[in-house]
């Protein structure tokens, strides 16, 4: 699944959720290649939340070897009650914010600019209506949307990526769609009325 | 034979397959032809073009950072790191036992003093349950619905309750439920006598 080809700058396919399930118990039993293949797996995704997260991509990197660090260290520890790239989000989330809040403490204390290595290509026009109405819905709600609307599968896809009944896509799908419309049409009054 | 209707149902939820790229060209060209005489399927391209175009300027912005070369890179130096943790020095080895030892009295110690709070709460008069402090609220609910009912069914009864669906139902056929008065909703809710379970989320 996760060797699919590249298609323009799309990412390869998101792993389903058992399979990545499969490689955490072998990574518990320090099994390297299975490791080397969850890494792989969870590289892009990864990639993608720390740079949102920290908001520069000088450090992605080394944050992402640091959360896959402590996956290897408590690949055995992981109940199973949520998915696995909600918990290794999580503990992303956790690495990014307490990097960027280094920063700034060191930023503040030398007054310097931030340096940024990496080259990265100039931010396209941004849609702030539709940032915005993402920004309010639930990581689940917002994880089926981009599945739907950016990886093109159909609910039954995504229940068997997600781990979880179609009927609750079908769900999420709904109200996530309502309440991105909801921000896109009081938007759209504001801007009328202005 | 396919009627109107059939054609915008499925244009309509063929939409996110068709930005999404995965759609087959024949289908993507009955997409677009329906689209161009259905105002309601065009409005729904449009707003399915914005979705795919914000997640796909997300991704185009890491597309440096998912190269082949600086992949293998990165975990080859995660590998080192992780050897490097995993060689466990003499010293370390000695001070194992130690630690063992010593979070064994601490858990013993914890243990006797836990023993002895039940003890003494177990003999006092005026004991209060959980149940009686009112509950943490924080806006969502999760109940659970005990009978075997149509899921339209269900969605209405919990509405009934001035609540609205968010999510769910899961495997075990939980409802996370969204309300504006989450408390007068979980009483409502539990006074249902399908409701076999209605608690309020974590806060």
């Amino acid at each position: 699944m996760w060797n699919a080809p590249r298609v323009g700058t799309k990412p390869d396919s998101p792993p389903f959720d058992a399979e990545l399930r499969t490689l955490l118990r072998k990574v518990a039993d320090r099994d390297r290649t299975a490791f080397r293949a969850l890494y792989h797996a969870l590289r892009p995704v990864l990639a993608r939340h720390l740079f949102r997260v920290v908001g520069r991509a000088d450090h992605v990197d080394e944050l992402l070897n640091d959360v896959m660090w402590v996956v290897w260290q408590n690949a055995g520890n992981f109940r199973g009650d949520a998915q696995v790239t909600t918990w290794v989000l999580g503990i992303a989330t956790l690495k990014g914010q307490r990097a960027r809040q280094r920063w700034h403490r060191e930023q503040a204390f030398f007054d310097r600019p931030q340096v940024v290595e990496v080259e990265m290509p100039a931010p396209a026009e941004t849609d702030h209506d539709i940032e915005g109405g993402l920004a309010q819905l639930s990581s689940e709600h917002r994880d089926t949307l981009e599945l739907t609307y950016y990886f093109g599968y159909s609910c039954a896809e995504v229940a068997q990526l997600t781990g979880c009944p179609v009927g609750t896509v079908k769900t999420r799908l709904y109200h996530a769609r309502r309440r991105l419309k909801q921000v896109l049409e009081e938007s759209i009054r504001l801007g009328e009325a202005s | 034979m396919t009627t109107t209707f059939d054609r915008h149902t499925w244009c309509l939820e063929t939409l996110p397959a068709f930005v999404g790229g995965t759609l087959p060209p024949h289908d993507s060209a009955a997409v677009l032809a329906h689209a161009d005489e259905c105002a309601q399927c065009r409005a729904e391209l449009g707003f399915a073009r914005r979705v795919h175009g914000h997640f796909d300027r997300e991704w185009s912005s890491v597309a440096p950072l998912l190269d082949a070369e600086r992949e293998q890179a990165g975990f080859d130096q995660l590998w080192s790191r992780i050897s490097a943790d995993e060689v466990v020095s003499p010293a370390a080895r000695r001070r194992v036992p130690q630690l063992v030892l010593s979070l064994t009295a601490l858990a013993a110690t914890i243990g006797l003093g836990v023993g002895l709070l039940w003890y003494q709460n177990a003999a006092a008069p005026d004991y209060h349950t959980l149940a009686d402090s009112p509950p943490r609220v924080c806006g969502q609910l999760r109940v659970q619905v005990g009978q075997q009912r149509p899921a339209a069914d269900i969605v209405r009864l919990l509405e009934s309750a001035g609540t609205q669906v968010v999510d769910g139902p899961s495997a075990e056929g939980v409802y996370t439920l969204r309300a504006a008065n989450a408390a007068e909703s979980l009483r409502r809710l539990r006074a249902l006598p399908d409701v076999r379970l209605a608690e309020p989320t974590d806060c």
